[in-house]
Formats: C-alpha cells, sequence, structure tokens
C-alpha cells in the first residue's frame, strides 16, 4: 500500500535554529559500489555513489515552545483532529544536485515517547514512512497520529538513501 | 539528578534479545550532519549494531504523577584499537514492549547517542523516561551505525614458490612431491605494534601442509616463510590466508601444484 501523504504537514527541520525539532540528528555518507534498490524495483538506472544514513529523534509539542504555531500543532497532535503528515527535512549534503539525484531509499519511524494524561482508551500512530526529494533537499515523511489524550511526543527515523553523486 | 542509571551489556542474554553486530568494510565514509571536525581521515570500516534491549524500567509504585527521568546504557562489546578512530556514528531507538492499566502514563526514549568511552568501548547512551504507578517499559530497539578509520594495513596477496629455487614469487607453483615450499605474505603497508596475525589454511593438509597460522613483524610490509614438505600423489591446493585482526574478513589465496617425477 503506497500513502499519499496528503495529511496537514507538521514541517520539522534537522537544523532549526534552536536545535529544537530534531534531537541528535546524525548523517552518515558512505561511498558504495554496485548499490541499488531491489524491492521494490528502483525505476532508476543510475549508478549508486553514496549510501547516506540520517537518524534522529522528531520533537512534537515542546511544551517548551510558545508559538502560536506550535501550540497549533500541538493542539492537532492531541485532539482529535488525528491524522498529520510529519515532514523531516534531512539537510541532504548533496541536495544541489537535484531531486534526481535519489536512486532508492528504505526508511522506518517508530514511537521514541508517548504519553496519555486522563483517559482510559487513547491511539497513538505512527504508520509509515519514505523519503521524497525535491530541487532543494530530501525529506522524511510519515503519517503520524494521536486522538483523545494520546501524545505522540517523540518520533525516532532512520532513512537510508542511495544517491549518486551529480547529474 | 537521574532517577535512575542502568548498565547493560550485549554479552549478556538477559540484557538483550538477539544483538547482532556488522563489520562491513567501505571504500569511504564521514559524518556530513552535524559538520564534523576537519579530519584528513576519511572511515573504512562500517559498524551496524542491532539488537532489542530488556530495559525493565518501572514507574513509580507510590506516585502515579511522577515522571521518573534517567540514563540507559548499553555497552556494544566492541572497543576500538589503538589503530582505530572514531570518526561519526548514527542511533536510533524506539519502544519496543511497554505496558500499563492507567490513565496517566508515559513511555519515553528522549535522546540516543553512541559514544566511545574512555576505555575505547563502544556504548549506547540513551535518555528515558517512565510515569505510571504500574508502568513497566521492558524492550527498546536499537540500530548504532558507527564509522570507523582502521590505519592498519590490508592484507594485500600470499605468493608461492619452491623452497631454494630463488625463483620469484608467484600466485601459483609446481613443487614436487616431497619437496619443501615456501610462502610470502604482502601487506598494503607496514604491520602494527605487536605484529599482524595471518591465518592460514591448505584445502589439501595431507599433501600440501601449512601452519595454522603466522604472524608478519612489527613495521614489516613482506615477509617470507617456510612450509611443511610435501606428500603424496600429484594435485592441486588451494593455500588460503586471512587477516585475523578484529573485524577484518580479508582472505587471499595461492595455488600449489604438486608433481612427480615420472
Amino acid at each position: 500500500m503506497e500513502e499519499d501523504f496528503a495529511f496537514v504537514r507538521i514541517m520539522r527541520d534537522v537544523d532549526d535554529v534552536l536545535r529544537r525539532e530534531v534531537i541528535t540528528p546524525r548523517a552518515l555518507q558512505i561511498a558504495v559500489r554496485d548499490a541499488r534498490q531491489t524491492f521494490p524495483p528502483s525505476q532508476s538506472n543510475r549508478l549508486s555513489a553514496h549510501l547516506l544514513i540520517f537518524t534522529g529523534t522528531v520533537v512534537f509539542g515542546d511544551d517548551e515552545r510558545d508559538e502560536l504555531n506550535e501550540v497549533e500543532e500541538a493542539e492537532g497532535i492531541l485532539g482529535n483532529l488525528a491524522n498529520r503528515t510529519a515532514a523531516v527535512r534531512l539537510r541532504d549534503p548533496n541536495g544541489h544536485h537535484g531531486p534526481d539525484r535519489v536512486t532508492g531509499s528504505a526508511s522506518f519511524v517508530a514511537e521514541a515517547s508517548i504519553n496519555n494524561t486522563n483517559f482510559d482508551r487513547y491511539g497513538i500512530r505512527v504508520e509509515c514512512a519514505a523519503v521524497r526529494a525535491n530541487s532543494d533537499d530530501a525529506y522524511l515523511l510519515s503519517n503520524v497520529g494521536a486522538n483523545l489524550e494520546g501524545e505522540l511526543a517523540r518520533m525516532v527515523y532512520q532513512a537510508n538513501i542511495l544517491e549518486t553523486l551529480g547529474q | 539528578m537521574a532517577d535512575f542509571e542502568n548498565t547493560y551489556d550485549v554479552t549478556n542474554d538477559r540484557d538483550v534479545a538477539f544483538p547482532r553486530t556488522l563489520e562491513i568494510g567501505i571504500t569511504g565514509g564521514q559524518q556530513v550532519f552535524p559538520p564534523p571536525t576537519p579530519s584528513a581521515l576519511t572511515a573504512n570500516n562500517l559498524l551496524i549494531f542491532t539488537g532489542t534491549l530488556l530495559v525493565n524500567l518501572h514507574g513509580d509504585s507510590g506516585n502515579a504523577s511522577r515522571v521518573l527521568r534517567g540514563i540507559v546504557k548499553l555497552r556494544l562489546n566492541r572497543s576500538l584499537s589503538k589503530n582505530e578512530t572514531f570518526l561519526g556514528s548514527a542511533t536510533v531507538a524506539a519502544l519496543g514492549s511497554i505496558h500499563t492499566d492507567e490513565e496517566e502514563v508515559t513511555f519515553a526514549v528522549d535522546d540516543v547517542e553512541t559514544i566511545v568511552a574512555d576505555d575505547h568501548e563502544l556504548w549506547l547512551v540513551a535518555h528515558m523516561a517512565i510515569q505510571g504507578e504500574a508502568a513497566s517499559l521492558s524492550r527498546m530497539a536499537y540500530q548504532a551505525n558507527v564509522l570507523v578509520h582502521d590505519s592498519r594495513p590490508e592484507l594485500d596477496s600470499i605468493l608461492v614458490r619452491p623452497a631454494g629455487s630463488g625463483a620469484a614469487f608467484s600466485s601459483s607453483a609446481l613443487v614436487r612431491s616431497g619437496d619443501a615450499w615456501e610462502y610470502q605474505i604482502n601487506l598494503s603497508g607496514p604491520a602494527p605494534d605487536g605484529g599482524m596475525l595471518i591465518l592460514l589454511s591448505s584445502d589439501k593438509p595431507a599433501e600440501v601442509p601449512i601452519a595454522a597460522a603466522t604472524e608478519v613483524p612489527r613495521g614489516t610490509v613482506s615477509a617470507v616463510f617456510s612450509a611443511d614438505r610435501t606428500s603424496g600423489s600429484p594435485t592441486t591446493a588451494v593455500i588460503t590466508a586471512r587477516d585475523a585482526s578484529p573485524g577484518r574478513s580479508t582472505s587471499r589465496s595461492a595455488t600449489v601444484n604438486l608433481f612427480v617425477l615420472g
């Protein structure tokens, strides 16, 4: 099943100024040869030059932040507006090569911090993850949500991306 | 002050379920975010550690609203030798197994990182939290990806020749049954302090025997060794040399063709 990642977006950046959107973001770049995505078969026939491994812990609804945008996000996550698409800007060091640079990817997300306040039924969802690249950067997209009093406070990710060296 | 500081070890099967370590030789690697400290080194080894930590954290049984926060440390059972340099890491840890029958609960892996301790051991360190009188967080899944530069030389080749012939060493040699032969181990650079241990084997040990291991002395790039005398019928033996250094699996082969004078 392919997800369309079409819910209201929550944007996160591994390089945000306050260093609060993603905890301990890391990116490793590894030179490879003969690397490809084998399932599903990649549409790209370009040779991969690098494997990039991105990891980090995404923060949702940080209580210490009082920007309206964040409060709304937190309310959305906490309330019955259950579904959101988290978009994590990964700061791909080869982003300037354009979206065609990505020849394959394999990613996952998982719950890292959850809580419930005062309701005996609640749901928290981290449903899927995939990498999408555009002209400026690579993004990890994930459909997430929580309802009733459940809160998804943190989500961990690992995105493995195969890339060409350039055009 | 942390409410708890727990230490675990991947070698203890009560601490980690299905721990695995992969050591992968790579042609180059670096940590690119956050931007690394400028270094002339590039990684030639990628270490991948996975497993499920049986963390077994419990909430405060006498205070439902108290959030316990602490540190969990997992020894990954991989120390870096003095020839190895830690160049970066990327680590994930997630909630694996949780349980509660309460309304007000918290389960958290707030932050995780892989570090090199003062004793050169690799450790996964996570900041975790739990709330709820009956809350339990029993398992945490992890993957640690670590880049290392290993300055030890590679095993370049094993070459052979009949003993005392003065012939050039080659990837194959013709040796008369009953005669001795010699082999040359070549490295990509000088062997480190303590020498470099090379494991040896023959697929025809009865006819073409060889010692189980040899050591290239410190500072030496190439060394010649004598093998035992051959015996028996004509055959072709494949002689294999393998780097016995931790984290290495490079092997090289040569052949000894045994013949009998008619």
